[in-house]
């Protein structure tokens, strides 16, 4: 039974108004298009690293009978070819000189995949080879070559200075005297770290189809940010925005990898080229090449005095960008800020570098930054309750930055009570009561930015029969945004959920949202609703008022109609009736309502939590690794789904065991990718969750979103590697690198077995 | 990937052997398709023919013969093999390992013959049967059969003493490999594949000693090997040996002999430690699921 029959009030589990289509099959993702005419695409990549571009034979190609087209970096000469929203370094095809293995050079468009297969397979690439910096490592070193000369344009159209390192951006953050403090601390903690490059595997590979015509282009697209897309694209194009139009059916995954341009410059070339629409879709090799995550190493040292209070931190962080920078800048920025983890501090030191190699381009994943950095600072912290004779509950509540507090001095305070929610997993886990040898639990705690830009509008429609429908241009991505929207709408209106849908993203007649991602769709989007619907309701309520002939705040609104005691006018015939019309039609009454960022004083929109717990086992001969229970807190202000929290909990906790325990991206010295596969590169199941898994849904009520609410989602990408890695060590495994594989995990434990 | 394709349908393994030989190397014999069709689509495979032994009858058998072996035509499936009540009552680790096998698509369309004609290193059944001393029966176009021990089957990655127009039509577990107690032991790597995979196959004397004694390995090397030397120095170990995990010896031999190398996978010292670890682990629990057997 997937159709729900009772009112959409917030805050019940209603089944997904989405998932009866997507198990039956019926949902239309971007690959179920069929356009006459269409060509299908295929990329001729590039198999060295770094090389200057000799010429490019094309001819044999071109006489391919099944290929109309071929596009080459000449093509796209008088159109601004570049794309970037931080940084405007990335070619659509190889300008003359390739940056990574995997880059696109040259592409065809065909009638079908296998001619245009067959047509890659005939075209020779000459490479003048380049000295190569396949890693941070040989980027930063003296005389390492140089992978971006010349003035740098930015997204925002403003021009910096030329680089003279690969040092793509910095992040830097000095507060307190961090010298004097490591100079006299009683207890200090140091290590290095390393966090693997990992792919943020979705079931449906990046897809775009272009379609060009005299009135501009169309794309249909499986992206996150269909709006900031379409300016980019108006950009290089050098289109009006009204003449680009971004169309996003479902989307099969993106979890950050489908954020911001990624294969939509080339479709609008192909299709530019051809007159007809063009299909480019990336297979899992292509997806690995298109967007990663960054790998990352770190130095960090810890401070705090014998009754474990923490004092300085300081921390030297290197972030592997790629060829080209995507948001590896934001990434490195959302790095360092995680840097402190959620603890009040005497001092800090914090530098990250993003710097950019000859490896494919890195770019958002789930909970970036607070993944990369949290379970760095949260083993330290254990390392120090140890060292001092606390526990892990004890230290973390003894430091926690408390409700009102501030992260940082001009940053959004913290509006919920952290301590809570480290007890409640303590509770959970049965944190503190022995385990079996070769057992251990674990918590840990961090807090990443939530919400992005906060510039979103909504549109709420209640037509003649009292349907309503939802306009937001948030992007529907597995993560139940649309069954969110109209519970939100079905609340305000006072309607059965049963009659509100919520349409896909179409920018020729959605209203702007800036993006999905960063968990704001329910908070940010979700707000732009919930005053569209209260405008909706608020003129419903004026004519209701009027054919009721009471004041308007005497009525009340419930079961899809207005009430005046036992008298009841239903939504629809409000909006039939609103213009006094008997029977000459009438129109849908649409309500309106923005978000705008200037109502946030301060950034980030929320802090999202993340704070997990874990129990697990090492098996002491193999090293291999099992969860036994896993505890999360979605602190979540309202849960306007309770059932849809829990799952993002899920899902984002499978994504953060594959990264803590078996996931990487592996590269040669010279930064090839080596298990371009899903052969050779696994990415998690079910199968991987423990059994005993709870979501702990914390409901304050502190949230900026509608009701309360706040986004979730990614937190648990904060909080369950660094718990895993705390858990590892309560067992006597002391890991600085992840994933912990068996044989990692065999290595660490060795010295302590062969001492025993 | 198939649309250039022929597949062929032969209904005889006759047919199917003779389609072989007069294709020839533009051809190749399709079982489950399991590893074949991923090589085409990887395109490292570039074939105008596949002959696909679905409908052959021949090689679906799956019966207790009279001089009490149990006899597997090559078309069985692994979930065939993991859901027979025959297999589950006379080979009931077999079953297990079957049904443990890489994931149920994988299951349902692989095949047993399949299996050992590719000679991938990574195969669960490989070891087992390798241990068993198992035979396959391997039918080529001039109609003649030969039996090849599964032991002496595989030369190397993906190398077998096959001909090109030969198919394995039937495995053959010896009455022997079907008394006393038995335990395959597997890790699995990052990828989820086999990485060590250790059969153990124990029988004990009136005494509680062990009377007989197979071992093999695979995965971690080129070609399952049997570990003979091993074998001799289990001969008559009693419980209190066995128990008191007195098994260093047997095991440095077999470390000494499976060679192993450093892959994506993990170092060539880990694995090998792993093959310890697995061989300790499969003799333990072989003798004493032989014990409960002679109970």
């Amino acid at each position: 039974m997937l159709v729900d029959p009772g009112a959409g009030a917030v805050g019940r589990s209603a089944p997904r108004l989405d998932a009866e289509s997507k198990i039956r099959g019926t949902a239309q993702y971007v690959s179920d298009l069929e356009f006459p005419g269409m060509l299908v695409a295929g990329v001729l990549r590039a198999t060295v690293p770094h090389a200057r571009l000799g010429p490019v034979d094309v001819s044999a190609a071109l006489e391919h009978p099944g290929v109309v087209a071929v596009l080459s970096q000449d093509d796209v000469a008088d159109v601004d070819a570049y794309y970037g929203h931080v940084y405007r370094d990335r070619p659509i095809l190889a300008d003359g000189v390739v940056r990574f293995a995997g880059e696109p050079i040259v592409a065809v468009a065909a009638i079908d995949a296998t001619s245009a297969a067959e047509a890659l397979a005939t075209i020779d690439v000459e490479y003048e080879p380049l000295p190569v910096a396949g890693n941070v490592e040989a980027a930063l070193a003296p005389g390492a070559p140089l992978l971006h000369a010349g003035p740098r344009r930015r997204g925002d159209g403003e021009t910096e200075a030329a680089l003279t390192d690969n040092v793509c951006s910095e992040y830097r953050y000095r507060d307190g005297d961090v010298e004097t403090i490591f100079d006299s601390a009683p207890v200090v903690v140091e290590g290095t770290y390393r966090f693997p490059s990992v792919y943020q595997y979705a079931m449906e590979p990046h897809i775009s189809i272009a379609h060009w015509t005299d009135d501009g282009v169309t794309v249909w697209s499986s992206c996150q940010h269909p709006f900031l897309v379409r300016a980019e694209l108006a950009a290089m194009f050098g289109l009006p925005l009204g003449r680009v139009r971004m169309r996003v059916p479902f989307v099969g995954g993106g979890f950050g990898s489908k954020s911001y341009t990624r294969l939509e410059p080339l479709a609008v070339a192909l299709s530019r080229k051809t007159g007809r629409p063009v299909r480019v879709a990336n297979d899992i090799e292509g997806a690995m090449l298109t967007s990663r995550r960054h790998n990352m190493s770190c130095y960090m040292r810890t401070a705090a005095d014998t009754e474990g209070r923490l004092l300085a931190r300081q921390t030297r962080i290197l972030m592997d960008t790629g060829a080209y920078a995507d948001n590896g800048p934001r990434v490195t920025h959302a790095t360092g800020l995680a840097a402190p983890g959620p603890y009040r501090w005497s001092a800090l030191d914090v530098e990250a570098l993003c710097v950019y190699t000859n490896r494919p381009p890195a770019g958002s994943y789930r909970g970036f930054g607070n993944a990369h950095m949290t379970w760095i600072g949260e083993s330290q912290v254990d390392e120090i309750a140890r060292r001092t004779g606390l526990d892990p509950l004890t230290i973390r509540t003894r430091n926690l930055v408390g409700v009102g507090e501030h992260l940082y001095p001009r940053m959004t305070p913290v509006t919920t009570d952290l301590a809570a929610d480290m007890e409640a997993i303590a509770r959970e886990l049965d944190l503190g009561s022995p385990t079996p040898p070769h057992e251990g639990k674990g918590i840990a705690i961090g807090l990443g930015r939530g919400g992005a830009e906060p510039i979103s509008t909504a549109l709420v429609s209640v037509d003649p029969e009292g349907y309503v429908k939802v306009m937001a241009g948030s992007t529907e991505i597995g993560q139940g945004v649309r069954t969110v929207h109209s519970q939100i709408a079905a609340e305000v209106l006072g309607v059965p959920l049963g009659c509100v849908t919520s349409v896909e993203t179409d920018t020729e007649y959605t209203p702007f949202d800036r993006s999905t991602g960063a968990s704001r769709s329910t908070t940010v989007a979700g707000l732009a609703v919930q005053r569209a619907a209260e405008d909706a309701l608020a003129q419903l309520r004026e004519c209701a008022a009027r054919l009721l002939d009471i004041e308007p705040h005497r009525i009340d609104v419930h079961d899809g109609a207005f009430w005046d005691g036992g008298r009841a006018i239903g939504h629809g015939e409000v909006v039939r009736r609103q213009a006094g019309a008997a029977g000459g039609g009438a129109g849908d009454i649409i309500g309106r309502g923005s978000v705008t960022a200037s109502e946030f004083a301060t950034s980030p929109v929320f802090w999202e939590v993340g704070a997990a717990g874990v129990h697990l086992s090492v098996d002491p001969d193999t090293g291999r690794v099992t969860l036994l229970k896993m505890v999360t807190v979605a602190d979540v202000g309202r849960a306007i789904n309770p059932a849809l929290v829990e799952r993002q909990d899920e899902g984002c906790a499978a994504q953060a065991i594959g990264n803590s325990l078996f996931e990487e991206l592996e590269f040669t010295e010279d930064g090839v990718l080596a298990n371009a596969s899903l052969l050779n590169y696994r990415v998690p199941t079910a199968e991987d969750v423990p059994e005993h898994s709870t979501c702990i849904i914390i409901e304050n009520g502190d949230g900026p979103g509608p009701f309360g609410a706040k986004g979730c989602g990614e937190g648990v990408f904060g909080g369950l590697p660094g718990a895993i890695v705390n858990a590892l060590a309560d067992a006597g495994v002391q890991l600085t690198e992840l994933p912990a594989t068996p044989e990692r995990v065999w290595r660490a434990m060795r010295p302590h077995v062969e001492g025993a | 990937v198939l649309t250039n394709v022929q597949v062929h349908r032969p209904t005889s393994v006759a047919h199917a052997t003779a389609l072989r030989e007069e294709l020839g190397d533009d051809s190749a014999f399709l079982a489950g398709g399991t590893e074949l069709l991923l090589l085409m689509k990887l395109g490292l495979a570039d074939l105008d023919h596949l002959i696909n032994l679905k409908y052959i009858p021949e090689l679906r058998a799956l019966r207790l013969a009279a001089d009490g072996s149990l006899v597997i035509g090559g078309g069985v499936t692994h979930q065939e093999l993991a859901e027979s009540p025959l297999v589950r009552q006379h080979a009931p680790e077999f079953a297990r390992t079957e049904a443990a096998l890489a994931n149920l698509r994988v299951r349902i369309s692989g095949t047993i013959g399949g299996n050992l004609a590719f000679a991938d290193a990574h195969s669960d059944p490989a070891t087992f049967l390798t241990a068993a001393g198992a035979t396959v029966t391997c039918s080529g176009a001039a109609g003649t059969d030969r039996d090849v021990t599964v032991e002496d089957l595989t030369l190397g990655l993906y190398e077998t003493v096959l001909e090109p127009d030969e198919l394995v039509t039937a495995v053959t577990v010896p009455p022997s490999a079907l008394i006393g107690g038995v335990s395959h032991q597997r890790f699995e790597s990052q990828h989820h594949r086999p990485m060590v995979t250790v059969t153990a196959l124990v029988q004990r004397d009136d005494t509680g000693r062990i009377s007989a004694v197979r071992l093999a390995a695979g995965s971690l090397c080129r070609r399952p090997l049997r570990l003979r030397e091993s074998e001799a120095m289990l001969l008559g170990a009693g419980a209190e040996a066995i128990e008191s995990g007195d098994l260093d010896a047997a095991v440095a031999v077999a470390q000494r002999d499976v060679e192993s190398a450093d892959d994506a996978e993990g170092s060539a010292e880990y694995k090998t430690h792993l093959l310890g670890v697995l061989l300790r682990r499969s003799v333990l629990e072989a003798f004493h699921r032989a014990q409960k057997t002679d109970a």
